[in-house]
């Protein structure tokens, strides 16, 4: 992980913090004027009540000290408080709309085999870290940080010359003190620091745990496998290390702590000398002896504060890192030229020349030199046994993986010559993993918030779900899921297949993918399907993967895939009577069926 | 507060302390004891530091001396205060780690109808975010650092009055002062000051309940944006990023993030301000009192009632007074606020099985001998008007293959939860060697059974941990199971084997096909060895071979034991000894495979037909 200076994080935040409020530096500005003004005021007033005590001052002049006194600390107090509330509230927004949105933007359109490979997973979960609201390293807090650095900066520089201008061995203390306290800080800091990455990794384990044991899903295999003493068993060992760790902090903190008192009583004794004795020599009276007490207590919790916030900078900044290094992640997908999607031909002819894919850390290809073409027009049934490659193939055509070596052409245009985006318009895929949104079945079907109804319907109709969604209340606007809206539903496996079957065909590309589109249908829904999907695949190229191999019945070609490469193709009829591996399998599959045949 | 809120509140706070304290004894102790040191360090100097001026300002003989005194008070009370600061956090993390598992316990031993209940799990969310939202850091440490400032403030307010007692005592004056020193000096002049003090105090009472009920509506008015800002986060997730790249569904989701984000922020914001806003002018108002304080004692001083030191020490001392009264009020608002997250705590932790949970041990026999049997059996779903199974009778075949097949949506899965008794039928029975299965102890009677859901789970621990569904495990054995459901060859190219962390929650983790991750369920389910074997839709993700493997190796999986096969592939019949038809919630038809295609016009033939027609 690339680690970037703290500097370097605060000021990248920064500029585009004032880019969404440019107003922010005068409100950083007067934030801290406020926040330097409050503690001299409180320390002024004492003293001057003192000093018109002891001059023999009259009621009037002394009640009209503290009436001044009081009334512009109430100012300041309300002044500093709305500049702070606004701080808050900006840095919360900033936070949660514009953070928030680069990293969902980046995520959502980053390269695909980037986000799926294993590397992707965790950095954009370190990423996503820093934005959630659980997580107390996030964004807000670096932000957070600036302000007090910036005031305890200034307060300690101007306290520490009125200091010095009293006494100048204070300063000696108040510099050792200082030393002690990095020292030690920067000792704990190191623990933390060392510690931090691993402590990510429990966190998350942790998290897991705690998000699957209430997750209904898990519920049925949890309870008869009797699993809660694996996962509590699991999540006392994470918090036992959690306690380890702790305790070595603890250790290190008390250390600080006694330094601290130590330095601290030091100061209080030379602090009182020092003013003891210019009071009796009558070089202070006793109004600059209160005055300067207070000035140096306060110049102790300006170092204090000055060092913690500091080292929160510092420790805040690493975990800022994943993010800014995700946002900066340059996964460009390969395919960025600027063909003209309209001028493909509709049905078009694909090609696969020479393509060749291995996944991040294989060893052997799970693509093999293939070479494919599909005619336009053409109905594909790709078969072959799990893990032949039939699914990486899908990615790959699909253009969310892309070639290590080898062309995929459209239309004899390479695919690396259209826009990404512009390269998906041309491909419908039905996953094997069904995933929806947790939005309106209109806009699942539609993939956006504007839709045409009566072509929505028309899809809906070909997946035959239009039935089901008529029978409901809210009809087309329904949520699936009660994860946006309360009155959301549930839909069962095949629904949702037959959902993803329809957004399919509201997109109506010119080639069409089916991948295992059938496993939670029923026999009857299943060859219900198989009709659907043949009568409105006309006019398009499309490529039809199951296990179920009487669906290569209806399919222009069947390719049997073995180990990444194409091992038979040609039509049903034509495999079967050449006894290769097709055959076999088919017949491990018809033979359960075909022998009743013989028998009815 | 009325009376009963007060019982009420005394009764919810009593369950939080229980629920904080539970697990970690020594937090309340350490807590209480903190607590009165950090509040009395201040008067230290406050009191002496008077004392020091005092003396200054009479010639400054013996000043050293006080000083020392007030060196040594602050380094001994100093040092104590921050260890036993440190030692109390850490304990409220312990007890907050506690209660974390405590929920996670809960979470999976409670009914598995209650896991899916709305009303019961809301509690616990609430509890949960409520005091993340709250301005705790969590759960118990929220509740225990707002009772630890609580404490703080009445102890703060004892030392208070200790120190302003002094001004109740009347100075020597002479009969010929004038009038207003002669006020001044009377005890009710004091008591006049304190009730004033207290005036301004019951005048911020009702602001801050109002901040109070502001930081309340701040939280539930972000409930339903948080938890759909939760759904649209992750989307980020990569499974579903093919479908979201594929169907350049991304301006769609950004669109409603960005909204939701924006009206969200918006009115976080306007309620923010408007809470914060009320609790500056609480500060502000509370000023007053120091005013108040000022020119009283100010005043006495200059009546030569008092020394001037002393006008510090009691201007500190009622100023701390009044900002702990006013803040203890505050708190005493916040804590309220954190007792009823936390009553939603211990009402969730206390939640209780509605399950009938019977005593009888489970006979262990070697020979299987379990015999089932369901007597007209009918259920809803909890909530639903449709009965989802209705007047069901049949009698396991034991140990033989039972195939069950149906349409979409037929009760075959339904059928499965309930003798599972991951509900309990709504009408009828289900008798384990003729006793309703209510009786029997509900641990030992799951463990009679080896299920493979249609949405079978694995978790992101250790492959191995997957198959014994426990940390320890016989190497041995798992291998073996591996073996039977066909995943070995697999599992030993993996680099560590057994050891290999599964999904991306461990590093280097291993993604399994759909198709392998069916055979882990499958070995996980032998692992169990139980003598009723069910699996459901076990082989939708397989390939020809690795089915035909599994439909081969069933019988000898299954051998001697009682054995249920759910499967949308109709061949699945061929190699079971009895197959029930499901349709609308019946049983149908039942009877071999055989006897079942002979009737044409039955539903079986017609399932068998639409697959068999393309073979």
């Amino acid at each position: 992980m690339k680690k970037h200076s703290a500097l370097s994080n605060e000021l990248w935040l920064l500029k585009r913090l004032i880019r969404y409020e440019k107003y922010y530096p005068l409100l950083l500005v007067s934030l801290i004027a406020a926040n330097l003004l409050l503690p001299l005021v409180s320390t002024l007033l004492p003293a001057a009540a003192v000093a018109a005590l002891t001059k023999g001052g009259e009621m009037g002049q002394y009640l009209t000290v503290i009436v001044v006194g009081v009334v512009l600390y109430a100012t300041i107090i309300r002044l500093r408080d709305w500049l702070e509330n606004q701080n808050t509230m900006l840095r919360r927004s900033f936070h949660k709309e514009i953070c928030v949105g680069m990293l969902m933007e980046k995520a959502l359109t980053v390269d695909y085999a980037y986000l799926e490979s294993p590397e992707g997973q965790r950095e954009l979960s370190a990423a996503k870290n820093t934005v959630s609201s659980s997580w107390v390293e996030d964004i807000e807090e670096v932000l957070y940080n600036v302000e007090p650095w910036l005031r305890n900066l200034l307060g300690l520089i101007l306290y520490g010359a009125a200091a010095a201008i009293l006494d100048w061995h204070i300063l000696l203390v108040l510099t050792g003190m200082t030393i002690a306290n990095l020292a030690v800080e920067h000792l704990v800091q190191h623990y933390a620091v060392k510690t931090q990455e691993e402590r990510v990794q429990r966190h998350r384990e942790r998290g897991y745990l705690f998000q699957q044991s209430d997750n209904p899903a898990n519920g049925k295999d949890i309870r008869l496998y009797h699993m809660e003493k694996w996962f509590l068993a699991a999540l006392r060992g994470l918090i036992q290390k959690q306690w380890d760790y702790r305790r070595g902090r603890i250790q290190r903190k008390m250390v600080g702590k006694l330094s601290d008192t130590i330095f601290l009583a030091l100061r209080d004794v030379l602090a009182y000398s020092v003013l003891v004795s210019a009071f009796l020599s009558g070089q202070i009276d006793a109004a600059g002896f209160t005055f300067s007490l207070g000035v140096l207590s306060t110049l102790t919790a300006w170092l204090n504060e000055f060092i913690l916030t500091h080292n929160n900078l510092t420790y805040y900044s690493i975990g800022f890192n994943h993010f800014r290094n995700f946002m900066d992640k340059n996964h460009v997908s390969p395919t960025d030229g600027n063909a003209n999607v309209a001028s493909v031909r509709r049905p078009p002819k694909v090609e696969l020349r020479d393509v060749t894919f291995t996944y991040p850390g294989a060893e052997t290809p799970t693509i093999d030199h293939l070479f494919l073409t599909l005619e336009p027009g053409e109905k594909i049934a790709l078969v072959g046994l799990n893990g032949a490659g039939k699914t990486t193939l899908v990615k790959l055509l699909n253009g969310l993986y892309h070639p290590d070596s080898g062309e995929i052409l459209i239309d004899g245009v390479p695919m690396e010559q259209f826009e990404q985006k512009e390269y998906f318009k041309l491909i419908g895929t039905v996953f094997q993993d069904v995933n929806l949104l947790p939005f309106t079945i209109a806009e699942n079907v539609a993939g956006q918030e504007q839709y045409d109804s009566d072509l929505v319907w028309d899809s809906l109709e070909k997946a035959g779900l239009r039935q089901v969604v008529e029978a409901l209340p809210k009809g087309l606007h329904t949520s699936l899921t009660q994860q946006m809206e309360k009155d959301g539903l549930d839909l069962s496996g095949g629904q949702r297949q037959r959902l993803s079957f329809a957004r399919a065909l509201y997109k109506n590309a010119p080639i069409l993918i089916m991948d295992e589109p059938t496993a939670a249908l029923d026999p009857l829904a299943e060859a219900d399907l198989y009709q659907k999907y043949a009568s409105e695949t006309n006019g398009k190229t499309s490529v039809f993967i199951s296990h179920r191999l009487g669906s290569t019945q209806f399919c222009d070609r069947v390719i049997y895939m073995d180990k990444g490469r194409i091992a038979e193709m040609g039509t049903h009829q034509e495999l079967l009577a050449r006894g290769g591996a097709y055959a076999r399998l088919f017949e491990v599959q018809s033979s359960w069926y075909i022998d009743e045949k013989e028998k009815m | 507060m009325k009376r009963t809120d007060l019982r009420e509140f005394c009764r919810d706070f009593y369950a939080s302390l229980r629920v904080t304290s539970a697990e970690v004894p020594g937090v309340l102790p350490v807590t209480v004891v903190s607590t009165l040191i950090n509040s009395a360090f201040p008067f230290v100097n406050i009191i002496l530091g008077a004392k020091i001026l005092d003396r200054l300002l009479a010639g400054g003989d013996g000043v050293m001396g006080l000083v020392w005194w007030m060196v040594g008070l602050n380094f001994f009370l100093g040092l104590t205060a921050k260890v036993l600061q440190i030692l109390q956090e850490n304990q409220l993390y312990k007890s907050n780690d506690l209660t974390e598992i405590s929920i996670v316990r809960k979470c999976l031993t409670m009914d598995y109808q209650q896991l899916e209940t709305q009303e019961i799990m809301n509690k616990k969310t609430r509890a949960v975010d409520g005091s993340n939202n709250c301005g705790g850091d969590g759960g118990t440490i929220g509740f225990l650092y707002d009772l630890t400032d609580a404490l703080g403030h009445g102890a703060t307010i004892i030392y208070a009055l200790l120190t302003v007692s002094r001004l109740f005592i009347r100075g020597n004056v002479a009969m010929d002062a004038p009038a207003w020193v002669q006020m001044l000096n009377s005890p009710w002049a004091a008591l006049a000051l304190i009730a004033a003090a207290l005036g301004v105090t019951a005048v911020c009472i009702p602001l801050t309940q109002w901040a109070n009920n502001a930081d309340l509506k701040l939280y539930e008015d972000g409930i339903d944006s948080d938890r759909r800002f939760g759904a649209l986060f992750r989307l980020m997730d990569y499974a579903i990023g093919k479908d979201m790249r594929t169907y350049a569904m991304s301006s769609m989701v950004m669109d409603k993030t960005m909204r939701n984000q924006k009206e969200a922020n918006a009115r976080y914001k306007k309620n923010y301000m408007h809470a914060m806003g009320i609790r500056s002018l609480v500060s502000v108002v509370n000023l007053a009192t120091v005013l108040l304080a000022y020119a009283f004692v100010g005043l006495k001083a200059m009546a030569g009632l008092i020394t001037v030191g002393t006008v510090s020490m009691q201007v500190g001392a009622i100023t701390a007074f009044a900002g702990a009264v006013s803040q203890g009020v505050e708190m005493l608002g916040r804590l309220d606020l954190h007792r009823r997250y936390m009553k939603e705590f211990a009402d969730f932790l206390d939640t209780p099985s509605e399950k009938y949970n019977g005593t009888l041990p489970v006979e262990k026999r070697d020979d299987g001998d379990y015999d089932l049997e369901f007597r007209d059996v009918s259920f809803r779903y909890p909530n639903q008007e449709q009965w989802s199974l209705r007047h069901i009778s049949c009698r396991l075949p034991k140990g033989r293959k039972l195939a069950v097949v149906g349409p979409n949506g037929a009760g075959k899965t339904t059928f499965i939860k309930l003798l599972c008794r991951l509900y309990d039928p709504t009408e009828g029975e289900i008798l384990l060697n003729g006793i309703d299965i209510r009786k029997y102890d509900y641990g030992e009677y799951l463990s009679l059974m080896s299920v493979v859901f249609q949405d079978f789970k694995l978790f992101s621990m250790k492959l191995g941990e997957n198959v014994a569904a426990s940390v320890d495990y016989d190497p041995q054995r798992v291998w073996e199971c591996l073996e039977k459901a066909g995943l070995r060859q697999r599992v030993e190219g993996m680099a560590e084997g057994l050891e290999t962390g599964l999904y991306q929650q461990k590093e280097d983790g291993v993604e399994l096909s759909g198709g392998e991750g069916q055979k882990l369920a499958i070995a996980r389910a032998l692992y169990k060895d139980a003598p009723i074997v069910i699996l459901d839709e076990p082989t939708a993700a397989l390939d020809p071979v690795s089915e035909y493997e599994i439909y081969n190796r069933f019988g000898q999986m299954v051998e001697g034991k009682t054995s249920i096969y759910i499967s949308h592939r109709m061949s699945s019949c061929r190699f079971c000894d009895l197959v029930f038809v499901f349709d609308g919630g019946a049983i149908t038809q039942t009877g071999t495979h055989e006897e079942l295609l002979a009737r044409e016009e039955g539903l079986y033939a017609r399932l068998w037909q639409a697959q068999a027609q393309y073979y």
